[in-house]
């Protein structure tokens, strides 16, 4: 996956988002049936505005026929019905879409509470903004189906459009006999930037939608209604409204019972129509509509029950003025002393009636709070998850910081990263798209998705990188290989053991060698992870919201699997622990904090009963969830303890190097461990305990120059009792003893990032005058040697780019740990030259003298070497780098004390001076 | 401007405190949702809700973005007087402009209660008072350091020093919640007057408990650099010192570091 493939990935996903609503082609057809569209609207408009409750609306679209006319099989005629009577209007199935069934049911559900009417402590809210759920029962009854059906004029209107007659998948067509529902009641607040609906009106335009599903959640029905909320009655009638149910012009009006009830609605429905549909002038061509919301309209008419709803809304036990107080609150919060907790919740009770599907719900019962108390507590939520943010920010720069060489990173498993880093980056993906869709949360939901994505992918992904390369080095151990036993730890000896070796293996390391061969430096390796972890997390946060439309069982499952899953962080440091074979790695309140920062949303969704995501209780899984993650924490404490791999059995791994051996008396008699520190035995404080069998041994640790206390045991049967005093010191591969913290500081301290030096070490060159002196000195047979204090193996990185010059001095090169020198007599001690001379004369012929230290020359740039020369008896060329001059002040020439010369360089050294 | 001071806070940790507030306190209620914390009104909230504490949290913090841009300029300007009177004296100049701002608007509540009037029913929200009561220290105790001329037509000529432009944000601020902060910012001008010539006491009082709450704030690093008191007890066990002071470093490996470079090192590192 690289950027590329990314780059085309994005492209082809703006490709598959839903772009704008399609316009139709608008042909000539398609204007004309425009025009008379909004001819038929302003018609309706006309009719509506000189309506009154004893009159009919005559000729409205989706009205004409009433339930008795059907009932009657007057189903293909249509307006004006010969005989019928259309100039009075009574509140019944002759003139009525309803059915005097349905009418009594809603009647009642209108009169509910009306005994109670007088009581001063109870009301009913005036903003019932909320969002409710509930079960609904779809009461079978026989209804007879009313056709309605579009004008003429606008069929085939748009090809696309036109659909089959059948009932089957048409949107509010449901065949359950119960499920749930939810019911989201909205107030029209404003309507082209005017403010719609005072707060103190009697009678409020609202928007409900519903939503209902079976027990499984498999089949969804979504109806968007508009309708009336009376408040001094606490009673709601809402419809649907299409091209083919222009229920808004005088229909849905007439069925509010009552001659009041009438009169507001319809004044209401006037003065939102003269805001909503007419440019300016109430002219007849100023009707704002078009091509869209007709389109619109044919679309909701088209595979669409048109319902038509009589709700009731409880009383609350609150006074006008508590409920003034709230509302006002919620608007504008100066710190009432209100608790929104106590604040009584919205309860709802009513029936909903197709007329053209003949299907009749009824909801006993619907209860949510109030959308501004929703939106509150959703508030303190993101605050929370604010804090919880930085703290993880805080936590993973502190282990950062703790983890800075390269030793202690390559501890760290990537993958326990990689998954909380998944995770913060697709929840401030989700925070994101959620910002753009609750305006009153945009600024706490924007911290929050700046801070995760800070934590994603600024401290997250620096850690993963860090991690990688410092991960890079290692071959690729395969966990058969590893089962086969072989630890990184031995990695180094593997090459000499090559011939050794099972065919197999041997194979299987040229196929890991070219694998490892690019060297990849850290801005690709960056670029790489960069553009996969988004790849990643992009395709991650779509199944995630995918997701959440899938029925209830699949949704539970996967919700249920992939927590388990991305609560599996410390997993692959467990893992990783193991196939390094070290038992520390992330620091204990880094554990403790990052997991509980991680198990607080967990609680929150299912140990909290009401919480805002409406998620299910379900404590029994947050246990697992919280056993889940302290098995692994114990895990990651009994390796730090064990060692990394106590619950291996032992022939699968080989066992890494136990620092904490058990010491018995024969350890010490044999001089293990105290080789070097004679005299740590020979002082008198070392007292070992002979009679009690186990005693302990005093030495001093090299480091902190304090005494270490050793437990000496007098047999190697290993005791648990001491296993924790067995933590406090160390002992080396060479057999040096340490305090445990102290060995450990030194090496974070000391650490030396070998990589880096040897890649400097590479580009060495000589100095100048260096080259064509030996060349020189070897053309004219003049014998030369070299010695070095480093070492073979460092001797060798250094100069393996530049061995054509170094060739020369054949096999005339002494280094730091050769053999001829005894140990601790390095320069500037004068063996070493006296070595190098010694190699010379060797390979002289045997008809000419040995050279004497006094006719040597030494070419010598550091001080310890000037004196090494100098001792030995040779004259020194010094040619000390500037800087060390500098440090020197002048003291230099007290150095050569006139057994030398002092050169700036090389170049100015004069053979003729010398006789070469 | 004057600007005798280095730029910056250095050593001036009540003036660093005070404008670190001034941001933060309203950058999270604003965040939090909770400006309405540092409401202050007589009705409704003392008399109908009985939320006696507004009376100490309105003066804490601004509640609109120029009103914090100013009071952090003027903060910036009167750390001279912090390095004038340390900054143990200062502080509790403050707090004593705090208690009498109080003081005065719960005796004005008083009042209201018993004769059931409703004057000054509002204070103006954010620490008016208190900076025009520093400001009044201010004028008092820093000398004007230059003057400059502004020459009109004719003969007129406006002469201005370098207090002038302190002046004109002052000015600023007081009318900014109108007679709110005109009120609170002429209430505030009044007791630091007042408190200043020693009128009312308050001059000499010092915030007790200072020396500890400076020992914490004091800079590590410069804990470290200066030798530590030797204990005549532990002469002879200095060796064992030594060790504990480095097995405390070995814990952590690093030295303490103020945050925000914590926060840089882990981009800095290579």
């Amino acid at each position: 996956m690289n950027r590329y493939n990314l780059v085309f990935f994005i492209i082809f996903l703006t490709f598959l988002l839903p772009g704008p609503p399609s316009t139709p082609i608008n042909s000539d057809d398609q204007y004309d049936k425009l025009v008379q569209f909004k001819h038929h609207l302003y018609q309706s408009y006309e009719n509506f505005q000189n309506l009154t409750y004893d009159e009919n609306w005559q000729n409205l679209t989706g009205f004409q026929l009433s339930y008795q006319d059907v009932s009657n099989g007057h189903v293909n005629e249509t307006y004006p019905i010969p005989g019928k009577d259309y100039t009075h209007w009574e509140d019944n199935q002759n003139y009525s879409i309803l059915p005097d069934e349905i009418t009594n049911n809603a009647r009642k559900v209108w009169n509910k509470e009306q005994d109670n009417e007088d009581d001063q402590n109870k009301n009913y809210y005036r903003n019932i903004s909320a969002t409710l759920y509930g079960d609904f029962i779809n009461s079978n009854n026989s209804f007879v189906k009313m056709p309605i059906t579009l004008p003429n004029y606008l069929h085939n209107y748009d090809p696309d459009l036109s659909s089959s007659d059948s009932l089957i998948g048409t949107t509010g067509n449901i065949t359950y006999p119960y499920g749930n529902t939810k019911i989201d009641i909205s107030i029209v607040k404003q309507i082209n930037k005017k403010s719609f609906n005072r707060l103190d009106s009697k009678i409020k335009l609202i928007n409900i939608d519903f939503e209902f599903s079976d027990q499984d959640e498999s089949s969804k029905h979504s109806i968007e209604t508009k309708g009336f909320y009376f408040v001094e009655s606490g009673n709601i009638i809402t419809s649907t409204s299409s091209a083919k149910f222009l229920s808004l012009y005088g229909g849905l009006q007439h069925l509010t019972f009552d001659e009041l009830k009438f009169l507001d609605a319809k004044n209401l429905t006037l003065s939102y129509m003269e805001q909503s549909l007419f440019k300016t002038l109430k002219a007849k061509d100023n009707l704002d509509i078009n091509f869209n919301y007709l389109y619109q309209m044919i679309q909701s008419s088209e595979s669409h029950c048109e319902y038509i709803g009589y709700f009731h809304l409880n009383k609350v036990n609150l006074t006008l003025d508590e409920i003034k107080n709230l509302d006002e609150e919620l608007i504008n919060p100066i710190g009432r002393p209100i608790d929104f907790d106590k604040v009584p919740k919205l309860n709802l009770s009513g029936l909903l009636y197709s007329p053209d599907c003949a299907i009749n719900l009824e909801i006993p019962k619907a209860i949510g709070i109030k959308k501004e108390i929703q939106i509150f507590q959703l508030h303190q939520i993101i605050i929370v998850g604010i804090i919880l943010l930085l703290a993880q920010i805080f936590l993973i720069m502190k282990q950062m910081n703790q983890t800075n060489t390269p030793s202690t990173i390559s501890r760290i498993s990537f993958w326990s990263i990689c998954l909380m880093s998944l995770v913060d980056g697709s929840l401030s993906m989700l925070y994101l798209l959620s910002s753009a869709v609750l305006n009153k949360l945009y600024l706490p939901l924007t911290v929050s998705a700046f801070l995760s994505f800070i934590l994603a992918s600024i401290f997250e992904m620096r850690y993963m990188i860090s991690i990688y390369v410092s991960q890079l080095n290692e071959r690729t151990l395969s966990l058969f290989t590893a089962l086969q036993g072989r630890a990184m730890d031995d990695n180094s000896d593997e090459y000499g053991d090559q011939q050794g070796q099972p065919p197999q293996q041997q194979e299987q390391q040229q196929e890991q060698q070219p694998a490892n061969d690019p060297i990849q430096d850290e801005s690709q390796v960056s670029g790489a992870i960069y553009s996969r972890f988004f790849f990643t997390l992009i395709v991650f946060t779509f199944l995630i919201l995918n997701s959440v439309m899938w029925p209830k069982h699949l949704r539970k499952n996967f919700e249920y699997g992939l927590l388990l899953l991305l609560n599996s962080y410390w997993l692959p440091q467990v893992y990783r622990n193991i196939i390094r074979g070290s038992h520390r790695s992330f620091k204990w309140w880094f554990i403790g904090g990052t997991t509980l920062i991680r198990t607080t949303p967990i609680f929150y969704i299912f140990v909290m009963k009401s919480n805002v995501f409406q998620h299910h209780y379900d404590p029994t899984y947050f246990a697992i969830v919280i056993a889940w993650l302290g098995f692994q924490i114990l895990l990651l404490f009994l390796q730090e303890i064990f060692g990394a791999r106590f619950f291996l059995p032992k022939s699968l791994l080989p066992q890494t190097y136990n620092y904490h051996p058990v010491l018995t008396e024969q350890d010490l008699e044999s001089g293990f461990g105290i080789e070097h520190n004679h005299e740590a035995i020979d002082d008198p404080t070392t007292t070992i305990n002979k009679d009690s069998g186990d005693g302990s041994c005093t030495i001093d640790c090299a480091i902190c120059m304090n005494s270490v206390n050793l437990p000496v045991l007098k047999s190697n049967f290993d005791q648990p009792s001491n296993f924790i005093a067995r933590r406090s010191y160390m002992v080396t591969p060479c057999r040096h003893i340490f305090h445990t913290q102290c060995l450990e500081a030194w090496m974070k301290r000391n650490f030396v990032d070998i990589d880096k030096v040897e890649a400097k070490w590479k580009k060495c060159q000589f100095l100048p005058g260096a080259a064509e002196l030996i060349k020189y000195l070897d053309s004219k047979k003049i014998p030369f040697a070299l010695a070095t204090s480093s070492n073979k193996i460092n001797f060798e990185r250094k100069t393996g780019h530049l061995k054509d010059i170094f060739n020369l001095f054949g096999e005339h090169i002494v280094t730091g740990d050769d053999e001829r020198i005894p140990k601790g007599r390095g320069k500037p001690f004068p063996d070493i030259w006296l070595a190098a001379l010694k190699s010379l004369n060797s390979k002289l012929s045997t008809d000419e003298a040995e050279i004497k230290p006094e006719e040597c020359l030494v070419f010598e740039d550091a001080l310890p070497g000037l004196i090494a020369g100098k001792a030995a008896g040779a004259f020194v060329i010094w040619v000390p780098d500037h800087r060390a001059l500098k440090v020197m002040n002048g003291e230099e020439h007290n150095h050569i004390a006139g057994q030398g010369e002092l050169l700036n360089s090389l170049t100015e050294f004069q053979k003729e001076k010398y006789g070469l | 401007m004057s600007s005798s001071l280095p730029t910056g806070f250095k050593d001036l940790p009540v003036s660093k405190g005070l404008a670190i507030s001034t941001i933060i306190i309203p950058l999270v209620a604003s965040l939090s949702n909770m400006k309405y914390l540092f409401y202050y009104a007589y009705d409704p909230f003392l008399i109908q809700y009985k939320q006696f504490w507004r009376l100490f949290t309105f003066q804490i913090a601004f509640l609109n973005e120029s009103e914090v841009l100013l009071g952090i300029v003027l903060l910036y300007q009167f750390r001279s007087l912090e390095r004038l009177f340390g900054s143990h004296k200062f502080i509790s100049i403050i707090i004593v402009l705090y208690g009498y701002i109080i003081f005065i608007t719960s005796i004005i509540a008083t009042l209201n209660f018993y004769t059931g009037l409703k004057w000054i029913n509002f204070m103006s929200s954010g620490p008016t008072g208190i900076i025009l009561g520093i400001f009044f220290h201010f004028k008092e105790f820093i000398p004007i350091m230059y003057k400059f001329e502004i020459y009109g037509i004719g003969n007129n000529k406006l002469i201005l020093n370098d207090h002038a432009f302190i002046h004109l944000i002052i000015f600023q601020l007081s009318i900014s919640q109108g007679w709110k902060s005109i009120g609170s910012g002429l209430l505030g001008w009044i007791i630091g007057g007042l408190v200043c010539r020693g009128v009312i006491p308050g001059k000499q009082w010092k915030l007790p408990f200072w020396n500890s709450i400076q020992f914490k704030r004091s800079n590590p690093t410069n804990l470290r650099s200066n030798s530590p008191p030797i204990d005549p007890q532990n002469l002879g066990n200095t060796e064992q010192n030594n060790s504990d002071n480095n097995n405390i470093d070995d814990d952590d490996a690093t030295e303490t570091r103020p945050l925000a470079s914590q926060f840089l090192d882990t981009f800095r590192r290579s």
